[in-house]
C-alpha cells in the first residue's frame, strides 16, 4: 500500500477522528472531574453491542446508532450516580478501582449475554466513491464527516453555549463556580453523561468496521488516556491533537511494522513527551 | 491511616503458623495453589510498599511480575542458574523502574500521569510478549518450564517436589515480607511517609525526595519480578496476562481493598483471591468475575478503608471495649 497514497492517508484521518471523539468524551470527565473512568472504553463497547441489538431488531442503522448514543449516556449517568458521585472525595485511586470494577461487571454482562467472540453489524453503506482519484468505502467517508462534525459541535457548545461555559468554569475551578452559584454536581452529572454518551456513538458509528468482541474497549480507553497525557487537558483542542498524534503517528508506523512494535513506539514517544513537555504539547500550562 | 504495628504483628505469626502446617499437612497439589497464592500476596505487599507508604501510583505493576516471569521461564528452559535468573529478572525491573521513575518523578507528573504511563508500558510489553513469538511463544508463552535445580553454597538444591518448592517458596516470601516490614517500620518508611504527606517540607529537612521515590519503584520493582520469577517453575508456564492490565489492576484492587499501608491485608486479600480463583472459577468463571467486580465497585465505595481494618472495625464491635484510659 502505497503510504503517502489518498487511500492510507484517508484512513489515519479516519482512526484520528474516531479516537478524538472518543477522547473528547474522556476530557470531559477527566478534566471536570479528575476521574480516571476505566470503564470509559467500555461505553464505546456497549455502543457496538446496542447498535448490533438494534440493527439485528430491524432498525435502521443511523437511527440505532443515535439510539445507542443515547443509551450509553443514560449508563453513564447511572454509574456516576450509583458509583462515581460517592467516591469524589475519596482520591484518584478509588475512582479508578471502583470504574474498573464496573468495567469487569459490564464486560462480564455482556460476555454471558452475547458471548466472547467477535460479531459485525453490517456496513449501512455499501458503495465505493471515487475521491481524489483512488475509490474508497463511502461508509468510511460518511463516519470521518460525522466525526469531524460532531467534534465541531463539541467545541461550538463549549466554547460559545452557556452550558459550556458552565462546564469549563466548574473544569477550571471548582471551588469557584461553586461559589458562583453553579451546581456543579449537575454539571457532573451531566459531563459524565455526555463524555459516555460520545464514547458510545463512536462504538456505534465503530460497529460496522471493527470486529466487536466484549474486550474491545480495553484499546480505545488506553488510548483515550495516552491521548490525555500527550495532548494535555487545557481545552478540547488539546484532546484532538493529542488524538491526531496517537492515532496518526500508530496507523503511520503500522504500514512499515507489527502493531505491537508500533505501539512501544508510541509508549516511547508519549513517556519522552511527558519528559520534555509534562503539561501535554497541546497545553499551555 | 497507621494503624498500631503490635495488632500485625500476631495475624503474621499465626498466618506464618498456618503456612508452615499446611506444608506438612496438606495435599501436594494443594501446596502448589498456595504456593502461587503466597507468590500474589508478596506481590501485592511489594506494590502497597509503594502506594500505601509513599503514596506512588503504578497502574502496571504487571510489567515487573512478567518480567521475573518470562526471565525466569526462558531461562530455565535454557538451562541456565535459576539463581542468576532471579537476580536478572529483579535487575532488568529495577532498571526499568528506575528510568520511568527518573523521567516522571523529575518532571513532577502527577499521580495520574504516572499512573497511566505504567499502565501503558504493561500494555505495550503484553503486546511485544505476543510479537515475538520465537522468543516468548506468542499468546501460548513459554510452556514446560522445569523445576529448577541448582548448586548454592557448595549444596545441590533440586526444588522440584511440590513440598520442597513449597518450602522454598515460603522462605522465600517470608524474608521479603521480612525485609518489607522493616523498611517500612524504619527511618527509610518515615521517609516514605514524608513524601506522601508533604515533600516540600521533606526537602527542607534534608531529605532528597527524588531518591526515596526512586529507590522506593525499584524495591517494588524488585519484590514484584521476584514473585514473578518464583511463580513460573509452579504452573511451569509463563503467559503474556502475566504482563497485563487486568494483573496490574488486580494488585491495586487487592491493595486498596486489603489496607492501604498494612502491607499484611494487601497480602492475605492477594492470597485468598488468588486460591478462591484457582478452585471456584473453573466451574463459575463468568458469573464470579461478575460477583468480584460487584464485590469490589460495593467495598471501595462503603469500605475504603480496606478488608484488614473493616475486620477491626467489626471486631471492634463485639469484643468489649478496653478502659478509656488503656492509651489507645
Amino acid at each position: 500500500m502505497d503510504v503517502f497514497g489518498i487511500e492510507n492517508v484517508l484512513n489515519i484521518i479516519t482512526s484520528i477522528s474516531i479516537l478524538a471523539v472518543v477522547a473528547v468524551g474522556l476530557y470531559i470527565i477527566f478534566g471536570l472531574m479528575q476521574v480516571i473512568n476505566m470503564a470509559h472504553g467500555d461505553m464505546v463497547m456497549l455502543g457496538a453491542y446496542v447498535t448490533l441489538v438494534l440493527t439485528q431488531a430491524e432498525f435502521n442503522f443511523w437511527i440505532a446508532a443515535l439510539l445507542a448514543a443515547l443509551i450509553v449516556g443514560l449508563i453513564g449517568g447511572l454509574i456516576e450516580r450509583g458509583v462515581v458521585q460517592f467516591l469524589y472525595k475519596s482520591g484518584n485511586l478509588s475512582t479508578m478501582l471502583a470504574t474498573w470494577g464496573v468495567s469487569i461487571m459490564l464486560q462480564q454482562i455482556v460476555k454471558l449475554i452475547f458471548g466472547p467472540q467477535g460479531q459485525f453489524v453490517d456496513v449501512p453503506i455499501m458503495s465505493m466513491t471515487n475521491i481524489f482519484g483512488v475509490d474508497y468505502p463511502t461508509y468510511r467517508l460518511v463516519l470521518l464527516m460525522i466525526c469531524i462534525a460532531i467534534l465541531a459541535t463539541v467545541f461550538f457548545l463549549l466554547k460559545k453555549t452557556r452550558i459550556g461555559l458552565l462546564v469549563r468554569a466548574t473544569m477550571d475551578n471548582t471551588t469557584m463556580a461553586e461559589a458562583m452559584g453553579i451546581s456543579t454536581k449537575q454539571v457532573y452529572f451531566f459531563g459524565f453523561i455526555g463524555g459516555s454518551a460520545l464514547a458510545g456513538f463512536a462504538g456505534a458509528l465503530l460497529s460496522p468496521i471493527a470486529n466487536i468482541s466484549p474486550l474491545m474497549g480495553l484499546d480505545y480507553v488506553t488510548k483515550s488516556f495516552l491521548v490525555v497525557v500527550i495532548g494535555g487537558v487545557e481545552s478540547m483542542l488539546s484532546a484532538v491533537g493529542g488524538s491526531a498524534i496517537i492515532a496518526g503517528i500508530q496507523n503511520l508506523l503500522n504500514n512499515f511494522m507489527d502493531a505491537t512494535q508500533s505501539w512501544i513506539i508510541i509508549l516511547v514517544i508519549v513517556i519522552i513527551t511527558t519528559w520534555i513537555r509534562p503539561q501535554g504539547v497541546f497545553s499551555k500550562r | 491511616m497507621i494503624r498500631k504495628r503490635t495488632e500485625h504483628r500476631n495475624l503474621l505469626l499465626i498466618i506464618v503458623a498456618l503456612l508452615l502446617l499446611s506444608g506438612i499437612f496438606a495435599p501436594e497439589y494443594q501446596l502448589d495453589l498456595l504456593a502461587t497464592a503466597v507468590l500474589y500476596g508478596l506481590f501485592a505487599t511489594s506494590v502497597d510498599f509503594s502506594y500505601g507508604y509513599a503514596g506512588i501510583l503504578n497502574m502496571g505493576s504487571a510489567l515487573y511480575f512478567g518480567l521475573g516471569a518470562y526471565i525466569t521461564g526462558y531461562g530455565l528452559k535454557a538451562g541456565i542458574n535459576p539463581i542468576l535468573l532471579i537476580l536478572i529478572g529483579m535487575a532488568v525491573s529495577v532498571a526499568i523502574a528506575l528510568i520511568i521513575g527518573y523521567v516522571g518523578f523529575r518532571v513532577k507528573a502527577s499521580q495520574v500521569h504516572f499512573g497511566i504511563i505504567g499502565l501503558a508500558l504493561t500494555l505495550g510489553f503484553e503486546q511485544l510478549t505476543i510479537s515475538l513469538y520465537d522468543i516468548t511463544g506468542g499468546s501460548n508463552g513459554i510452556t514446560n518450564v522445569p523445576r529448577p535445580t541448582f548448586s548454592l553454597f557448595g549444596m545441590e538444591w533440586t526444588l522440584t517436589s511440590p513440598t520442597v518448592y513449597y518450602y522454598f517458596v515460603i522462605c522465600v516470601v517470608l524474608l521479603s515480607f521480612f525485609l518489607l516490614w522493616k523498611l517500612a517500620n524504619s527511618d527509610f518508611g518515615r521517609a516514605m511517609l514524608a513524601l506522601r504527606h508533604d515533600e516540600t517540607k521533606m526537602e527542607t529537612m534534608g531529605y532528597n525526595p527524588l531518591k526515596v521515590k526512586m529507590s522506593v519503584t525499584g524495591i517494588t520493582a524488585a519484590f514484584s519480578a521476584l514473585s514473578g520469577a518464583l511463580f513460573v517453575p509452579i504452573s511451569g508456564i509463563a503467559y503474556p496476562g502475566l504482563f497485563g492490565v487486568t494483573l496490574s489492576m488486580s494488585v491495586l484492587i487487592w491493595v486498596a481493598l486489603g489496607g492501604t499501608g498494612t502491607l499484611i491485608g494487601p497480602f492475605i486479600l492477594g492470597a485468598l483471591l488468588k486460591l478462591s480463583e484457582s478452585t471456584l472459577s473453573s466451574n463459575f468463571e463468568e458469573i464470579y468475575m461478575l460477583i468480584i467486580g460487584l464485590i469490589f465497585v460495593t467495598m471501595v465505595i462503603l469500605a475504603p478503608e480496606g478488608a484488614i481494618n473493616l475486620l477491626k472495625r467489626l471486631i471492634g464491635w463485639f469484643t468489649p471495649q478496653r478502659s478509656k484510659n488503656a492509651g489507645n
